[in-house]
């Protein structure tokens, strides 16, 4: 007699936490990535912004040079990453960023939290908010611990020790 | 940090002799040809003996003063005038038209523009700066095309008769050299184009991207088209990047557009596959480690962005000389994805085939009999294109077809050539069909292999989703062993999850609800009897004692 099937919802806890090396390897591939985009967005307003920047224009030039950062952060970070928590470097690497309670779907707040402000923090301590990997088990830079998230690698797939 | 494509990875099937043959014409090229030198001197020639350069000063200095600069400072910023003034060549003695002197005085100039050039990269909040740099660079927008504004001048007579000399003596020179600038569009300026390079290091830059993509390429289709479009996307990459995107004395060269064009056709016959990167990082592994990366998100990425970026910037810096012709190269990449996808919807292949040849190599593969001799085959095919599911298919539907009922002992009886063919590739072929939507093909897959033989054995491989949503599916097509073998395999391998008790619990109703059968009891005694850590051993020990106690 065919019966209703167990609805399970794929358990990350199973994976393994990234590390350190894997991390690394995904924020070069994702800055070479990356980096052509981020130009791209940027070379139209080229001469606008040396112009602001040469005529004392300071306030307007903060503004559009916030904005010409953002652009490519939100397209190539933000939004890959709130859509299915990988950016194209940890696809590539198979690394997946889950919320610290197993749960797939990070809040749009809390990818902000970990993309813009958490790095942002990260890097304002000279990479300390970075290193903060090296001390703890389930390698959570600042970022992570901001955003109450985790990064997994998605290819372990196997019982964590 | 180096990052390096390497290709898809995979073996190939037929000797790349277009590509080989054109790489080899092009180191041959440039070992052979030395006209380079003399293309390089004859401009200088060209410039000094028509003052071109001269005259585009003067005019630059009558536009400055005109927008009210300084005479000093807009004699100083005259240097940075590029007409007449290539760039890249060093001083060399033994040139018959021009003079030691002209040449160390030509090596000056360079340096000093080159200073001027750092200086005005790095304007930051001098309004001075920026003004001389903003007219530096209008005046080189305007000059070319006559505006009105260049037009007006006196001295633009001067410079206009001067630049008609510079032309007649640059088209002079190169129709004897086979040169390719703006004047000189011809099938023997195009051709010799793409057979030169500018140094080594442009050679063995575009050889080894040529290698890298080229190999795998020329597999997917006829030699003769392959070499048709790398040589159309080439000279098309050339003439549009000559004709549009260059300045009129600048000379192109290198087959940097016919890679492009390669590059493209390996975009489009390669969309859905993966390709390898070498990435190799500073740390204690100095071998570095190498990623596949879906070939339809890197690629454009990667590649393509770079090249669109390099020649905006291009576009918008008048300053900044533009040693990389980044429109050929786009120009390239877009005729060779349009002959690739012309060629793709020409000779369509079935979905997760990429190479026409494996269409071959399948009824090769359906006509051999020996088992051994297929899984083998089927082994090669994979290594080439290890997306093939039909392939699999038929290597995993043979392996299963010989694999024995019954046997004593699995880890001896089943041979071990099937055993390695189904633990390479029957988890993948489960995780590909279930992930494109085609769980009930991977069911029958599973179903085959017998009760004796644990899951764990061939399906190690395969992930969570894949396993519970078999399961899943074989408890809604009422196969509820075949389900419950997949749940053990779940609880086997996931100890630790948080959904073990679900699963072990509604694993338990499962077994509580199996028919009374004695095909079942035997199913269970003998599952029990190999499978003795199973971590549903216990439930099914306690079903079977139920049982014998209620028939006694």
């Amino acid at each position: 007699m065919p019966r209703a099937p167990l609805i399970v919802a794929e358990d990350f806890s199973v994976y393994r936490p990234a590390s350190i090396v894997q991390r690394w390897y995904a924020i070069t591939l994702d800055l070479a990535f990356f980096g052509p985009m981020n130009l791209l967005v940027s070379i139209p307003f080229a001469r606008y912004t040396e112009q602001l920047e040469a005529y004392g224009h300071s306030s307007r030039l903060m503004i559009l040079s916030v904005i010409l950062k953002i652009i490519p952060v939100i397209i190539y970070f933000v939004w890959p990453t709130w859509v299915n928590g990988q950016t194209l470097g940890k696809r590539i690497v198979g690394l997946k960023v889950i919320r610290t309670d197993w749960g797939p779907q990070l809040s749009f707040g809390a990818v902000l939290m970990r993309e813009i402000i958490g790095k942002l923090l990260g890097l304002a301590l000279l990479g300390g908010g970075f290193l903060m990997m090296l001390f703890n088990r389930r390698c959570q830079a600042l970022h992570d611990h901001l955003s109450a998230t985790c990064v997994i690698d998605y290819r372990s797939d196997r019982p964590s020790a | 940090m180096l990052i390096l494509p390497l290709g898809l990875g995979t073996k190939l099937r037929r000797m790349p002799i277009v590509t080989l043959m054109l790489a080899s014409v092009w180191i041959g090229a440039f070992v052979v040809d030395r006209s380079e030198q003399k293309i390089t001197d004859g401009i200088f020639a060209a410039a000094a003996k028509t003052g071109v350069r001269d005259a585009a000063r003067k005019l630059f200095v009558e536009y400055c003063l005109g927008k009210h600069g300084k005479p000093s400072l807009c004699e100083r910023y005259a240097v940075l005038i590029r007409t007449g003034f290539p760039h890249k060549t060093k001083i060399r003695d033994g040139v018959p038209e021009l003079s030691k002197k002209d040449f160390e005085g030509l090596g000056n100039e360079q340096s000093h523009a080159s200073t001027l050039r750092d200086r005005f990269s790095h304007c930051g909040a001098s309004p001075l700066c920026f003004k001389y740099k903003e007219m530096v660079w209008s005046f080189s927008a305007a000059q070319p095309f006559g505006s009105p504004a260049v037009k007006l001048l006196s001295t633009y007579s001067n410079y206009v008769k001067a630049e008609q000399r510079y032309l007649a003596e640059l088209r002079r020179m190169c129709l004897n050299a086979q040169c390719l600038v703006r004047g000189n569009i011809n099938l023997g300026s195009v051709a010799w184009s793409q057979l030169r390079h500018g140094s080594l290091s442009h050679l063995l830059g575009n050889l080894l991207a040529f290698l890298i993509f080229g190999i795998y390429a020329e597999q997917r289709t006829n030699r003769l088209l392959y070499l048709a479009i790398i040589l159309l996307g080439g000279s098309l990459g050339m003439i549009v990047h000559t004709q549009f995107f260059a300045g009129y004395d600048t000379i192109a060269l290198g087959a940097s557009a016919n890679v492009s064009a390669v590059m493209g056709m390996f975009y489009v016959f390669f969309f859905h596959s993966r390709m390898r990167f070498l990435v190799w990082l500073p740390r204690r592994i100095y071998l570095g480690s190498s990623f596949f990366a879906e070939v339809r998100y890197c690629f454009p990425l990667f590649f393509v962005l770079a090249d669109i970026a390099g020649g905006l910037d291009n576009g918008f810096s008048g300053l900044r000389l533009a040693n990389v012709a980044h429109m050929a190269h786009v120009t390239g990449f877009l005729l060779g994805v349009l002959g690739a996808l012309a060629i793709v919807n020409w000779r369509r292949l079935p979905k997760t085939f990429i190479y026409e040849s494996e269409l071959d190599d399948l009824r090769r593969l359906e006509g051999i009999r020996s088992l051994g001799m297929q899984l083998a085959f089927a082994n090669r095919m994979l290594e080439r294109n290890p997306e093939n599911l039909r392939v699999r298919e038929i290597g995993c539907a043979a392996a299963l077809r010989w694999i024995p009922q019954n046997p004593v002992h699995y880890g001896t009886s089943i041979k071990a050539q099937i055993s390695k063919f189904l633990r390479d590739h029957l988890a993948t072929f489960c995780a590909m069909n279930t992930r494109a939507g085609n769980v009930a093909l991977a069911s029958q897959f599973v179903e085959r292999l017998p009760v004796t033989i644990p899951y764990q054995l061939f399906l190690a491989n395969a992930g969570q989703k894949t396993i519970l949503t078999l399961a899943n599916f074989s408890v809604t097509h009422a196969n509820p062993w075949v389900a419950l073998r997949l749940y053990d395999l779940f609880l086997m391998k996931y100890p630790l999850s948080s959904s073990y008790e679900r699963v072990e619990s509604y694993c338990a109703d499962l077994i509580s609800q199996l028919a009374d059968t004695t095909a079942n009891m035997r199913s269970a005694s003998s599952y029990l009897k190999l499978h003795l850590n199973s971590p549903l051993a216990a439930r099914f020990g306690a079903w079977l004692s139920n049982l014998e106690l209620r028939s006694a």
